[in-house]
């Protein structure tokens, strides 16, 4: 079938992970882009509750460099 | 008793004896105040983005408790106008650093490196076989396209190349 599309399902649900560190780069690293952009929620399939989580880990590792802000000029 | 857990980037380029001092003056700083329960060098790390011009850095984790939250912002601003620290992050933590986190934090960022290395050269490889494919089969080079946002990017380049080996050899 043509429009019959993967299911997507939350990472950290089917991982039973609770708790996100933003220390944890390998992990955060499936969730942004090349551009070092946060996916969307549509894309990962992530839960809200965790996405929630997921940003703020994110955003913490960006402020302290272990995460590019953008990832441009590698390009 | 609230525990916090700081990461701080010293500047890559100072010697041993150095880092040490430093390590020691943030030590005597939270010693004022709190108590240090861990302190730990991850070592020379690739910043993801330069910090006053620097690509490298050297990173420390500290894991502190105290009482007098007041004294946090203090500690926030020390490490901001201390000229060999080039960024800091403080956090509160919500219950007291497990032993097993403290070691587990070390080696799993230390793995990370190796992974990320890892998966560096797999991504090239992967890229070089699409191009390969590429050129046979341009409808198997679409599956993976939608997999995996990363090879996309590559995959790409790849065409451009191709048009650019016609127009050469067109000249020719």
């Amino acid at each position: 079938m043509a429009f019959v599309s993967k299911r997507k399902y939350c990472y950290f649900k089917e991982n039973k992970i609770t708790e996100i560190d933003y220390k944890d780069v390998k992990l955060l690293r499936r969730f942004i882009t090349e551009h070092g952009k946060i996916m969307p929620r549509r894309v990962t399939g992530t839960s809200s509750k965790m996405h929630r989580k997921l940003v703020r880990a994110i955003k913490r590792a960006r402020n302290i460099a272990l995460m590019p802000y953008s990832n441009v000029e590698s390009d | 008793m609230r525990y916090y857990e700081t990461v701080y980037i010293i500047n890559p380029n100072f010697e041993q004896s150095r880092l040490d001092n430093i390590i020691k003056e943030v030590e005597k700083q939270v010693d004022q105040f709190g108590k240090v329960i861990s302190h730990n060098m991850w070592g020379k790390k690739k910043l993801a983005y330069q910090i006053d011009t620097q690509k490298y850095g050297t990173f420390v984790l500290l894991y502190f408790e105290s009482d007098n939250s007041s004294r946090i912002s203090d500690f926030e601003s020390f490490m901001k106008l201390n000229s060999s620290v080039l960024r800091a992050q403080t956090l509160r933590l919500n219950s007291r650093p497990s032993s097993t986190s403290l070691a587990k934090n070390i080696s799993a960022d230390l793995e990370d490196d190796s992974d990320g290395a890892i998966e560096k050269n797999l991504s090239k490889e992967e890229a070089s076989k699409l191009e390969e494919a590429d050129g046979s089969a341009e409808e198997e080079s679409e599956a993976p396209a939608e997999e995996a946002d990363g090879s996309a990017e590559e995959e790409s380049e790849a065409p451009a190349e191709e048009v650019s080996e016609k127009s050469d050899s067109g000249s020719k």
